[in-house]
């Protein structure tokens, strides 16, 4: 049974990623999430000047799903860089490198600076739903829902930088396919989709929304559909390869998500609900499904749902 | 939908109202809550208050519930101002608990590090447990427990900084002398980490099983942001409490820590 993927290239052992923002705050942490049975990891995003983040309650969870708006919290791009390198020398699981920043130029220098330290891959972030409000990141919310800002950004960023470049993109805009495609136009070697959505919970006896920053991302199990629509979507768009990301946390979920055209399964909220194992109980999971019905290798389920 | 792995049922912050506020000292306060939360000695629950901010706090007695604070920031000082009838939210209890090991155990307190210690002690005097505490301090008026522990059956050492209550100097030295002297089936620690990191090298010195709470910066406090990584642990999650065992390797340890923006820092 072949479980192993290319993703641009690069080969993966199994389809299953370390999502952006979930346990990746050190390279001790990532290496003990490869032991884990994840096929690549993606660190926490970072910028160039770093962010302290918001207050808590910055994470919550229920049995469906998590919410969170930590505020792209990272120690800047010059400390993130040691943490790649550091990663890379311990391990040899491909490590994907999230940046986000608030112009494409800083976009370009943030993802060129974090490039030195060799990460496999530069993920770009365009799309956090818990900074977007604020004054010093102007700008930032629109990215991800905006075509032509969002081909500014790949197309600056592939200018500044050799290694292959994902655009990570949110279910917050009016047409995940249109974004997806002049991402792919400016050079994008890769799509990861989906970033949280925006969502609040209240707690009613305080009569507050529990987050301090009053709304947050929602991921976990309730994601799932939308994340299985976006990608469905934005694979009958582009023909670059996709990170599905979104609410998977069983081997049948990722089946799913592969079906729907992911190339690669994001894998974040899941430990909440199955512990750090998750990566090798996904696998695992998938394996038996596949044997059961048929398929030989996990590349014949890439976009198998359509039609 | 399974089971959390790592969490409990339901992570989201539950409203309790403050039932009672005790001064402990010039600088500690005691907030009894409405009702029980059932929690094991060492584990800790996330207390929120609405438009402030909301901390990691280690649990002081389960039923009810109620919490030790030191005022130490501007958190704590907020908490401060809270009194009878005020609601809160609370989530957890989080984190492993202090596994009882024999029937002679040697606990060591530094500041509000005594809090857990006083929890844990109640459980073993249930079980006969005997108990020798030793309370560290800065100065006298920073002594805190003591009449507790005592009345709970504990042999008590109080040690300060300065002399003025107690004997003058370290926990570490006279957790030495007490464990050269006799034989303790297991030794328990919570302090600043530098205190602790002194303590697991006395008790692995002595050959004796040692347990420290260690204490990070906490975001989710279910094992899933990464903002109390230590080594390739989490605080919340594979913690509080560790072993000796577990921290002889970890290269964190009494040593740096991630601030709020996850950069490194070292004590």
């Amino acid at each position: 049974m072949m479980m192993s993927i290319l993703l641009a290239k690069k080969k993966l052992a199994n389809p299953t990623v370390l999502a952006s923002g979930i346990l990746g705050t050190s390279a001790m942490l990532m290496q003990y999430v490869g032991k884990c049975g994840a096929g690549a990891v993606t660190t926490k995003s970072c910028n160039l000047q770093g962010r302290t983040g918001h207050p808590n309650p910055s994470v919550i969870s229920t049995e469906h799903f998590m919410l969170n708006a930590v505020g792209l919290s990272n120690p800047g791009a010059e400390e993130e860089r040691e943490t790649v390198k550091e990663l890379k020398r311990k391990t040899a699981i491909p490590v994907i490198a999230s940046v986000f920043e608030r112009s494409p130029a800083h976009f370009a220098e943030v993802a060129a600076l974090i490039s030195r330290a060799e990460p496999d891959f530069i993920e770009l972030d365009l799309s956090c739903p818990n900074v977007e409000s604020e004054q010093r990141m102007k700008g930032y919310g629109e990215f991800a829902s905006n075509p032509d800002l969002a081909f500014k950004v790949v197309s600056e960023v592939k200018d500044q930088c050799r290694l292959p470049v994902f655009a990570k993109l949110s279910p917050n805009c009016s047409d995940i396919a249109v974004i997806a495609r002049a991402c792919e136009e400016a050079g994008a070697d890769g799509i990861t989709a989906i970033n949280t959505a925006k969502g609040m919970v209240i707690q009613p006896e305080l009569r507050r929304p529990v987050l301090a920053n009053r709304s947050g991302g929602v991921s976990g199990p309730a994601l799932k559909p939308i994340a299985i629509k976006s990608v469905y979507d934005v694979y009958e768009a582009v023909d670059i390869p996709i990170i599905g990301t979104g609410g998977v946390t069983t081997g049948r979920d990722a089946v799913e998500m592969m079906m729907a055209g992911a190339c690669a399964v994001g894998v974040g909220s899941a430990v909440y609900w199955n512990g750090f194992n998750v990566f090798k109980s996904i696998t695992r999971e998938m394996q038996g499904w596949m044997k059961k019905n048929h398929f030989t290798s996990v590349r014949q389920l890439v976009g198998a749902a359509h039609e | 939908m399974s089971k959390p792995a790592l969490a409990s049922a339901f992570d989201i912050p539950d409203a309790f109202t403050i039932q009672s506020v005790r001064q402990e000292n010039y600088r500690i306060k005691t907030f009894v809550f409405d009702r029980s939360l059932p929690c094991k000695p060492g584990q800790f629950i996330m207390l929120w208050i609405p438009g402030v901010n909301e901390r990691p706090l280690s649990v002081y007695r389960s039923h009810p519930l109620s919490v030790s604070v030191a005022s130490v920031g501007q958190f704590s000082e907020k908490l401060f101002h809270l009194k009878h009838g005020d609601r809160v939210g609370i989530r957890g209890p989080y984190g492993n608990a202090f596994e009882l090991k024999g029937k002679n155990i040697l606990l060591v307190g530094g500041g509000y590090g005594l809090v857990p210690l006083s929890f844990l002690v109640t459980e073993a005097r249930k079980k006969r447990v005997r108990c020798t505490v030793v309370i560290g301090a800065r100065k006298a008026a920073d002594v805190i427990l003591e009449n507790e522990f005592k009345k709970l059956g504990c042999r008590v050492f109080v040690c300060t900084n300065d002399g003025s209550a107690g004997k003058k100097g370290l926990v570490t030295q006279i957790a030495n002398e007490l464990l050269s002297g006799e034989r303790f089936s297991a030794v328990y620690g919570c302090g600043p980490e530098k205190m602790e990191a002194a303590l697991v090298h006395v008790a692995r010195a002595h050959r004796v099983p040692v347990y420290v709470s260690v204490e990070r910066s906490m975001k989710c406090g279910f094992g899933i942001c990464g903002a109390c990584v230590i080594g390739d642990r989490l605080v919340c999650a594979h913690g509080t409490i560790f072993t000796g065992e577990e921290l002889k390797s970890n290269p964190d340890f009494g040593k740096q820590y991630l601030d709020w923006s996850g950069k490194r820092k070292r004590y």
